[in-house]
């Protein structure tokens, strides 16, 4: 559990700031060229300038205009979702498709609390399977199965 | 012009009506429903996680069955929304009103039947209005130049922004935010790559399934884990006599027509109008209404016109995505991104290059909606029984399902890496009181207008006032112009937030 006490709209501002800087550093040796002959580098610039711009406009505003604050974040969630999300891609062709969906699915049980386990096996052993027999037998996704 | 109208239904209703085509409307349809009566799933989400299932096939097919699928997750929401009062989606947030209060009175079954009735009568005239008029105003749009066509986008995404809920301001950051992502990849006209550092994944753009996919499919797994919505009670009346009364059928008859011509004008407007349609038919029966003290209590009338105007919106919706490559709202861009997927490039050429397509699609949209209404009505005490799934067993599943639809598509960790991190942001943003909409238009929206305001300013020497001397850029921009200095009035921000919050 996270207590964020900024408001909403701070933190929107902060990472909209983050966002156009990030088009303005890692644009920066695109051409920008002129409105009348326009390079890769116009657009990127323009966007990255305008979003700095609202995101300031967004933080300076929080002075005068409320906002809710983020409140309570439950890490749990979001954090076991995404484990799970990058265990599926980083094993999936290694270990085989059974495999790795069965690792991501154990993953996220732990996102929504502390799983029983009857309720655990179940979900990591008969759910792979029934996906692997829909979506690859079924509609000849082409994943492997297996490791081997 | 009705002759030839009715020549092109016709090559339309061939088309369509292959048994393959019927198949996939029926199977789009059935899973649409299934999915989209499931307790936390929305109808973007839902479009978005079915989506690479059309991938392997013909792309009529594929578009039929992707359409079914959308069809049948508004009528699974509605659904939910008169039986449990859990609308999945904001189209049926007012049907949830009167909808559950004839629900508790005994009267499911017939408001199930007004709400299919209503949307199939809808469905069948806003059918009938594309056929008519979407020819027409795709040749019209051939008129266009590159700069009507920018400012045109520029309408559309000032509705997208508009019709965002919160502050209007963070609307418009996050769709140029989804602009940027939009540029990734290979410039066409410089051959120069554009933020991919290197990694070839990215050489062809950010992948369309992991970012809407990460937006709205695994950021609502994650809201639903870590804000449980209380769960609906099983609705405990039976669904008895599936027919509405005569006078049930008296007071709603008149209210789905108000609601279908609502639902039809406001669906056309980019930027998402059916969401709207639902909730002005709503207060406009109100107060056309001889009894409005019965709205809100279980008035057949408050079912039928916001389910015929939402219907009708979703359906005329397509016409500015079909005759000008426009999406109106985020299920449209799904659309789109699915049909460039296909490589097919909608937009004014669609009718006369790919008139199989295009006509065929109009004619599964109404098969479509026949099929709801012929399929559902019976198999309502299965969606009853759907509704009572625990999302414990669900969610597993969901997030299994947006993982294998990333990684089908490209077949590589990458594109899931990708998703993680769209997740992350859509995470963020979504705590932040930002909605995802407008990022995934301003992708879609965003490289379309680069190559729009390029051209438009290579031609008049980079001279800006290209666009405010064409009369036709010149009345869009206003018109865009016009709708923000509005939101920007007290007054009408406030009726805005009013129609949020109700």
């Amino acid at each position: 559990m996270l207590n964020i006490r900024i408001s909403q709209d701070l933190l929107a501002a902060i990472i909209f700031i983050l966002i156009g800087v990030a088009a303005l550093v890692f644009g920066a040796d695109l051409r920008a060229g002129t409105s009348a002959d326009m390079g890769p580098g116009y657009l990127p610039r323009a966007l990255g300038w305008t979003v700095i711009s609202l995101g300031v406009i967004t933080g300076l505003r929080t002075i005068w205009l409320h906002s809710p604050v983020v409140g309570q974040v439950k890490l749990r969630p979001i954090i076991l979702i995404l484990v799970a999300t990058c265990a599926f891609g980083f094993l999936v062709e290694s270990a085989g498709f059974v495999v790795a969906s069965a690792i991501a699915i154990f993953n996220s049980l732990f996102g929504n609390g502390r799983p029983s386990v009857p309720y655990a096996l179940g979900m990591v052993v008969i759910l792979p399977v029934a996906l692997a027999i829909i979506f690859i037998v079924g509609l000849g996704l082409p994943i492997d199965l297996w490791w081997f | 012009m009705i002759a030839d109208m009715l020549n092109n239904l016709a090559i339309g209703f061939a088309g369509a009506s292959t048994l393959a085509n019927l198949g996939y409307a029926l199977v789009g349809c059935l899973l649409g429903t299934l999915v989209g009566v499931l307790p936390g799933i929305g109808v973007v989400p839902t479009v978005a996680m079915l989506l690479p299932l059309s991938f392997g096939m013909e792309p009529l097919s594929g578009l039929i069955m992707l359409a079914g699928i959308y069809y049948g997750a508004q009528y699974g929401g509605s659904t939910a929304a008169i039986l449990v009062r859990m609308p999945g989606e904001a189209g049926s947030i007012v049907t949830a009103l009167d909808g559950y209060e004839m629900a508790r009175k005994g009267r499911a079954g017939s408001a199930l039947a007004i709400a299919a009735l209503a949307s199939f009568f809808a469905g069948t005239v806003a059918t009938l209005l594309i056929a008519a008029f979407g020819p027409s105003l795709a040749s019209l749009a051939m008129k266009f130049h590159s700069a009507d066509y920018f400012s045109l986008m520029v309408l559309g995404l000032s509705m997208t922004v508009v019709l965002a809920q919160g502050s209007i301001l963070k609307a418009i950051a996050v769709m140029l935010i989804g602009f940027i992502f939009g540029l990734v990849g290979l410039d066409i006209n410089s051959g120069v790559q554009r933020f991919t550092f290197g990694i070839p994944d990215l050489w062809e753009g950010v992948s369309f399934l992991a970012i809407s996919i990460g937006l709205f499919g695994l950021v609502e797994v994650v809201r639903n884990l870590e804000f449980p919505e209380p769960r609906g009670d099983r609705p405990k009346m039976k669904i008895r006599d599936l027919y509405p009364n005569r006078e049930e059928f008296r007071e709603s008859a008149p209210a789905v027509v108000r609601g279908t011509i609502l639902g039809s004008l406001l669906g056309v407007l980019p930027g998402g109008g059916a969401v709207l349609a639902s909730f002005v038919s709503y207060s406009l029966e109100k107060k056309l209404s001889k009894r409005p003290e019965t709205f809100g209590k279980g008035a057949p009338a408050g079912v039928a016109s916001p389910e015929a105007a939402n219907n009708a919106g979703a359906q005329t919706s397509f016409v500015p995505l079909l005759t000008l490559g426009l999406p109106s709202n985020p299920i449209m861009a799904l659309l789109m991104g699915a049909m460039m997927i296909h490589g097919i490039a909608p937009g004014t050429a669609i009718v006369s290059e790919r008139p199989d397509l295009f006509w065929g699609l109009i004619a599964s949209m109404w098969i479509g909606n026949l099929m709801l209404v012929v399929l559902n009505l019976p198999l309502v005490g299965l969606w009853v029984r759907l509704l009572t799934i625990s999302y414990d067993l669900l969610f597993p599943a969901i997030m299994m399902f947006c993982l294998i639809g990333v990684y089908s598509e490209g077949g590589s960790a990458f594109q899931i890496l990708l998703l993680a991190g769209f997740t992350l942001l859509g995470y963020l943003l979504m705590r932040c009181g930002c909605e995802p909409a407008p990022m995934i238009i301003g992708f879609i929206l965003g490289p379309m207008m680069e190559e729009n305001l390029r051209r438009a300013l290579t031609v008049s020497g980079g001279d800006y006032s290209v666009f405010i001397e064409r009369p036709i850029s010149a009345t869009l921009l206003a018109a865009s112009v016009l709708l923000l200095l509005l939101m920007a009035l007290p007054g009408l921000r406030k009726s805005r937030a009013e129609a949020f919050q109700e």
